[in-house]
């Protein structure tokens, strides 16, 4: 099995970024919610230790694509966003929510998830909608701008 | 992700972008209208170049609204504005929106009633938010600047709203019922920002 491992502070973490062509044009009007925590469950990001290079990880976000669009072909990859995984240990609402930054090797040793934290060890599933729409907004707030890519 | 360029400042760069738009716009009537001529349709294409073009009908009022000043101008503009963002919510009840593969994020048929029916009862001098899909089937509506967010959810039949979100003076209000008098309560109305006045060239 293979050992968990902490991530520092330090390390750049990055969030891989899909989007659907039939969207194109629609740009101005939307808010992008890049990371969604659908159903609770944790979001993604590629871990810079493993992955150091932009090349690297946009790499990892050409062979995710060229296998999600044989049943989405409107999907593609087109970009990542940086940041680090201390910017994202420090967001703190004035609920007193936050996030935890986890490696998570059994996808791939360049794997991390993003978990929400809720204040005094309350489960996830108890954050109200308006809090955890509000956690989403912090945590893309501490990502950078998009590192654009065309997948040849 | 693909953005309109941003907004030219004087007056002959208004026009000069005002003139290619406008190309632009009678391009996607064309081809539009070809496209309805041939079967079978690709429908997701068809939806896409009509929402571009209520995209670009939109930019097009605003940079009439800021050519002339005209208050009716800002008002049409407000209006194709909604009306683009109302065909956004039917794309994400319909066919969702993630920013990753492996999700859909469709929003559900009561999620999106409601966002449609803030947006319709949103007075034509407020701004209007930009959208998201939750990821839970919920609709978010957002409207930032001046260091100041304000963040509402439509969730099913009740808004949540976060005042300043993600700042130290955070204030929330949730579960608040919009099914039945569909009135936006007095606090988020007051926190939306006023629609950009006109500025004559």
């Amino acid at each position: 099995m293979t050992p968990v491992e902490h991530i520092p502070d330090g390390d750049a973490i990055f969030r891989l970024v899909d989007f659907p062509r039939m969207y194109d044009g629609a740009g101005d009007l939307l808010w992008e919610n890049v990371f969604q925590f659908p159903g609770g469950k944790p979001e993604s990001v590629v871990w810079s230790r493993y992955a150091p290079a932009a090349d690297e990880v946009h790499r990892i976000g050409c062979a995710r694509e060229e296998a999600v669009r044989r049943r989405n072909p409107g999907m593609r990859y087109v970009g990542f966003l940086p940041s680090t995984a201390g910017a994202v240990r420090s967001i703190g609402t004035r609920a007193g929510h936050g996030f935890s930054v986890v490696h998570e090797p059994a996808e791939g040793m360049y794997h991390a998830h993003i978990h929400y934290r809720p204040n005094n060890g309350r489960p996830a599933n108890q954050l109200n909608r308006g809090e955890k729409n509000e956690l989403k907004l912090a945590l893309r707030q501490v990502f950078l701008g998009l590192q654009p890519h065309s997948c040849a | 992700m693909v953005y309109p360029p941003p907004m030219p400042a004087d007056a002959d760069d208004l026009r000069d972008r005002l003139a290619t738009l406008e190309s632009e716009h009678r391009d996607l009537d064309s081809t539009l209208a070809r496209l309805a001529e041939q079967a079978p349709f690709d429908q997701l294409h068809i939806q896409r170049l009509k929402r571009r073009k209520l995209l670009l009908k939109d930019m097009i009022a605003q940079i009439e609204a800021s050519l002339s000043g005209a208050a009716s101008t800002a008002v049409r503009r407000d209006r194709s504005g909604l009306e683009a963002r109302l065909q956004l919510l039917r794309d994400f009840a319909a066919y969702g929106l993630s920013w990753t593969s492996g999700a859909q994020a469709k929003i559900s048929s009561a999620s999106r009633a409601t966002a449609e029916a803030f947006l319709r009862t949103l007075p034509d001098n407020k701004t209007l938010p930009k959208l998201s899909p939750d990821g839970e089937g919920g609709v978010m509506m957002v409207w930032e600047g001046n260091g100041r967010t304000l963040l509402v959810t439509a969730d099913e039949t009740v808004l949540h709203a976060v005042f300043a979100a993600a700042t130290p003076d955070a204030v929330y209000l949730n579960d608040i019922p919009f099914d039945a008098a569909k009135t936006i309560p007095r606090e988020i109305l007051d926190a939306i920002p006023a629609a950009t006045t006109a500025v004559p060239a």
